[in-house]
């Protein structure tokens, strides 16, 4: 018998006020028979998109928006990510209709919130049934090639939210500031760290090390496995592991960086998806972000960032010699 | 009026054949030609700079803004003391083919600056595992410094294998070298008697491809001692 359950999340957010977090991506994930299992399609995505004009885009545009936001993340080579646009529809997004449907809603309760993404899970495999995006028209948005001022970029945030519909969570690379009223970033090193977009910016249109890391290890295309890595360790505090550490690896020979956690209390993280080769490790703490926006339950956030004593080594097709990275109390 | 260059050229090869003919009349020290010769011993490389790169990141800025910098990483192989042996064979009395293999155990340095979080510089090591092999001519000058010591220059390329720790990745590369050096005769250096001795050389290496994060070739000093044997 299939068990379904719903589960909605407010992913994208905007405004000086909005929470982020400092440094990589992560994937949804539900506990199935006591263990837990990747949030995915397992098949290739069917998606409509409502008949609908918002405020400055019309329903074509935004049907071609949406279009080359999915064609974006299927163009990932390490990656094989299939969805085919069906047709235009009358029906909003957020209904359980069977249906993945992208549509503008009128949403003014949430003022600072762009879209979201909302799923309907199989909740025996993990599989992704439906999901639904929504933008908000309390924004004006845009298609323009190079970006309007005053205007959200409407491909930017639907390859964001894209990435959710794909199974991918937040990632914590970037960099925020403290200002009067709340929290500010500053940049970003992936699609899918929380956004608060600038109106104009159109940058988010393309993929970043962290989000292609983050899709290959989902969905690995051909030879992925083979031709990929990944790094393996331990954050400790006082040898104690330390939940909720973020993991940043540069690849000090291409500059990519790819994030990961340390997802349990023995402090153990796992960075997938890697291109072979020679990495550092960066951990810092979520000190200025909304934890939860990536963890359900409290994390470890006193600590100072710190980086592994060695140079670690990811080798094609398996993973590296396992490092403990240790931090210190602020 | 500018002078003919010809006069300094012949004087030069009068020179040299002048030289050479001292040798032979001086029976100087020479290679026993058709003869296989061992050479062992130690070298120090020098280090060289393996690329840097800024750690960036995407600013959340209309236009195209300059990367912000989260924090920049400096990278480096330092000087390391490893082992080589030769095996050489004498064509003439003065010219030799060379093979030699190389290994040592480098370190590589990484150190972090500029991360606005973190307190001061930070430092990464890893130990590489380096080997070399390389195919040589060797000319011996007819110059005698002595009675048992006769300068050389030496040029040749070979390749180059270079092991992360764990030996879980493995990077290769060519290198071109070029030096000199001089050989000092303990026993021998006739025409018909076996040799025994030391070999003090320095080079000049050029190296592409290996452990070089940023795929520049790099140019490094190298100085060997070797005891020699001659059959």
């Amino acid at each position: 018998m299939m068990i379904r359950s719903l589960v909605a999340m407010l992913v994208l957010l905007i405004g000086l006020g909005t929470p982020a977090p400092a440094a990589a991506y992560l994937k949804f994930g539900v506990r199935v028979g006591g263990r837990t299992v990747d949030v995915k399609w397992n098949r290739t995505i069917p998606f409509f998109v409502t008949d609908r004009d918002g405020p400055g885009v019309t329903a074509s545009q935004l049907r071609d928006a949406v279009v080359r936001a999915f064609n974006t993340w299927k163009a990932v080579p390490t990656a094989a990510v299939q969805a085919e646009f069906q047709a235009l529809t009358t029906a909003p997004p957020g209904l359980q209709d069977g249906r993945t449907t992208f549509g503008f809603l009128d949403r003014p309760d949430l003022d600072r919130v762009l879209g979201a993404t909302s799923f309907l899970l199989d909740g025996t495999t993990g599989e992704i049934i439906e999901a639904d995006v929504f933008f908000n028209t309390r924004f004006n948005w845009s298609t323009a090639a190079a970006g309007e001022p005053g205007r959200i970029d409407l491909e930017s945030v639907a390859l964001h939210e894209i990435g959710h519909l794909l199974g991918l969570g937040h990632s914590a690379l970037g960099e925020t500031e403290m200002i009067p009223g709340g929290r500010r970033v500053i940049a970003s090193g992936a699609v899918m760290f929380p956004i608060a977009m600038m109106p104009g910016a159109t940058a988010d249109r393309q993929l970043q090390a962290d989000d292609v890391a983050g899709i290959s290890d989902l969905y690995p295309g051909p030879q992925f496995t083979q031709a990929s890595s990944s790094i393996s360790g331990r954050v400790l505090k006082n040898g104690s592991g330390v939940l909720g550490a973020h993991v940043a690896a540069f690849n000090l020979e291409t500059g990519a960086l790819v994030g990961g956690f340390a997802l349990n209390a023995q402090g153990d993280f796992v960075i997938a998806g890697l291109t072979p080769g020679s990495y550092l490790l960066r951990a810092e703490p979520l000190d200025d972000a909304d934890t939860g926006s990536f963890f359900s339950g409290p994390i470890d956030v006193d600590f100072r960032v710190a980086y592994a004593p060695r140079v670690i080594t990811a080798p094609a097709g398996g993973g590296s010699d396992p490092v403990d990275i240790a931090v210190r109390q602020k | 009026m500018i002078a003919s260059p010809r006069p300094l050229l012949f004087a030069l090869a009068l020179c040299a054949a002048s030289a050479s003919a001292a040798v032979a009349q001086d029976k100087g020290p020479t290679l026993r030609p058709w003869r296989p010769s061992i050479a062992a011993g130690v070298e120090v490389a020098g280090g060289y700079p393996t690329g840097d790169r800024n750690a960036e990141l995407r600013r959340n800025a209309t236009g195209t803004p300059p990367p912000f910098t989260l924090f920049r990483a400096e990278s480096a192989i330092g000087r390391v003391t490893g082992v080589e042996a030769r095996v050489a064979l004498a064509i003439t009395r003065a010219v030799a083919v060379e093979v030699s293999g190389r290994y040592s155990t480098p370190v590589l340095t990484v150190t972090v600056s500029q991360d606005g979080e973190h307190d001061g510089n930070a430092t990464l090591l890893e130990t590489l595992a380096h080997y070399a092999v390389d195919v040589s001519g060797v000319y011996q000058l007819p110059i005698n410094l002595g009675r048992r010591a006769s300068p050389y220059v030496i040029g040749g390329g070979g390749y180059l294998r270079q092991l992360h720790e764990g030996r879980l990745l493995v990077e290769t590369g060519h290198t071109l070298h070029a030096g000199g050096g001089v050989r000092f005769w303990l026993r021998g250096g006739g025409p018909s008697s076996r040799a025994l001795g030391l070999r003090a050389e320095g080079r000049y290496v050029r190296r592409a491809g290996g452990v070089d994060f940023a795929d520049q070739t790099r140019a490094y000093p190298s100085f060997s001692l070797l005891a020699f044997a001659g059959f």
